[in-house]
């Protein structure tokens, strides 16, 4: 029988929950690297076996922490006993440096400050981490100051794909939370396309595995901007690709819920009847094309649900009419908010949805967002939710 | 060569007893103590205090190296891979004293390099 495995990232470590294919009865096993900040956990649609972790700490910085046994015991890549061709040991799994080499990294050192002066570019976290669609050992790492880099040793060693900085980066400016590559879509229809989005700099495509970006902006208009159809500049929150139509994708911009059917080309507002289209979220339904999932959030001010009721908002037409998915959350003073790595979706036939809140509770919904039932609680803020679907 | 070698490393630190026996025979080694934050002993998979051998003057950047070289998982934590800067909310002390801002290469005082007394790695009160 199938399985479901819900990786956690919260504020203070991370948690595995796991459900047989009924998702009624859920065990919670946790927390791991307790008192860290765990970004984003995530397994390789390869090896489900294989998860990377993101561990960091405003004392200590940046761990990389990887799991080869579905997330019973862990290692730092290169921690233990692996040794360099040298024979000294390595421990550089968490060391992210930016390429400058004139070769690929072109001198690129500075980007837009907030006082709109020039500020050297400084690794703070990785925000979200995208393993291969083919290769357990390889997988890409999301970072802030934002950048892309990649592993294909399992994690050992990580080096930038500095094609994306190359992309307008000394136009880039971080939003209020930074300025964080915090999403990472690999095609599954086109290989080598790779999506990067980053706050507050736009969505970048790259068609040659991530040698070369261009920003992919046409249709986004942010009225906070100089220029509001700037190509460099829009806050995008969160981007997904439609798993049944692979050149569809949707976004939820700072405001605005966006929608693009050839690649990114051109985008579309699909914000629709949403009470507010502001949020962080946005995910696909599994197998059904044009079902999407966002939780609106009340403004960039306020960052919690309209009336303090906890909505997920579904729509079966791609956006545009969208219906409130209500049974089994609350209604009513609820103020917590969901962050944009925090929902996704599992592959069993009845796609199961899952979020979780700046509260501590993970939903979960196994018939599609008819209805939700908390899995957990009480943990501590929820930072990330993915879903491995396990044979 | 050696010799001369582990001499020319000679601090008032390492002028002590057996060590100095141990001159003979090859670089001076010393049994350096180091207290750990509990974050850090979690990821390096320790409990309580560790040992580190560090050879010549016992400087911070020499007890770092070790430790680092024992425990890689250590590497980045406390000083930046490239820089070798400390972190800013990392902080060293020895012998009661916070030697966060000396000079990574100055040698540790005696009692740290015998390892009569632990140097403290600590991760700075932050917070409210």
């Amino acid at each position: 029988m199938s399985m479901v495995r819900v990786l956690v990232g919260t504020k203070k470590g991370g948690f595995i929950l796991t459900s047989d294919a009924t998702r009624k009865k859920w065990k919670v096993d946790g927390p791991l690297f307790a008192g860290w900040e765990i970004y984003h956990m995530k397994g390789s649609p390869v090896d489900p076996n294989r998860i990377y972790a993101s561990q960091s700490s405003g004392w200590f910085g940046q761990i990389m922490q990887r799991s080869s046994d579905g997330g019973k015991t862990w290692e730092t890549p290169g921690g233990g006993m692996q040794k360099s061709p040298h024979g000294f040991p390595m421990g550089e799994s968490n060391k992210f440096v930016y390429d400058s080499s004139p070769e690929t990294g072109r001198p690129i050192t500075t980007h837009l400050w907030y006082d709109n002066s020039q500020h050297p570019w400084e690794f703070k976290r990785v925000w979200h981490l995208e393993p291969s669609l083919t290769d357990p050992d390889m997988c890409y790492a999301g970072v802030e100051d934002a950048a892309l880099f990649e592993t294909t040793n399992g994690g050992v060693t990580w080096k930038e794909l500095a094609g994306l900085r190359g992309a307008k980066g000394e136009q880039w400016q971080p939003g209020a939370g930074g300025m964080g590559l915090h999403t990472i879509v690999l095609d599954p229809k086109h290989p080598g396309r790779i999506y990067a989005a980053i706050s507050a700099a736009g969505v970048f495509r790259s068609d040659d595995h991530g040698k070369t970006f261009r920003p992919v902006t046409r249709g986004l208009r942010s009225d906070f901007m100089p220029d509001p159809t700037a190509e460099i500049g829009h806050c995008v929150h969160r981007i997904a690709l439609d798993p049944v139509k692979p050149d569809t994708l949707y976004m939820q911009k700072h405001w605005d819920v966006m929608r693009t059917d050839d690649g990114a080309e051109q985008w579309r507002e699909v914000s629709g009847d949403l009470p507010t289209d502001f949020g962080f979220p946005i995910d696909v339904h599994a197998h059904q094309a044009e079902t999407v999932y966002v939780v609106p959030i009340t403004s960039d001010s306020l960052h919690y649900p309209p009336e303090g009721k906890l909505r997920v908002y579904r729509s079966k037409t791609g956006g545009g009419e969208w219906e409130a998915l209500t049974r089994g959350l609350p209604q009513q003073d609820c103020y917590v908010n969901v962050l944009r790595d925090a929902m996704a979706v599992d592959k069993l036939d009845k796609c199961g949805v899952y979020f979780g809140t700046t509260g501590g509770q993970v939903y979960g919904s196994a018939d599609s967002g008819d209805s939700w039932e908390p899995i957990v609680r009480d943990l501590p803020a929820v930072l990330s939710v993915e879903v491995q679907t396990l044979p | 060569m050696l010799r001369l070698a582990a001499v020319g490393r000679l601090t008032p630190c390492t002028l002590n007893g057996l060590r100095l026996t141990r001159l003979l025979w090859g670089p001076v080694m010393s049994d350096v103590r180091v207290a750990l934050p509990f974050h850090l002993r979690t990821l390096a998979r320790i409990e309580g205090e560790l040992r580190v051998a560090v050879e010549g003057t016992v400087t911070l950047a020499a007890v770092l190296d070790a430790l680092e070289k024992n425990h890689p998982a250590l590497t980045g934590t406390m000083r930046d891979h490239v820089t070798r800067k400390r972190r800013p909310m990392v902080r060293f002390f020895a012998c009661e004293q916070d030697i966060s801002d000396e000079s990574p290469e100055a040698p540790l005082p005696p009692a740290i390099a015998t390892g009569a007394k632990p140097l403290y790695v600590i991760g700075a009160i932050a917070g409210g």
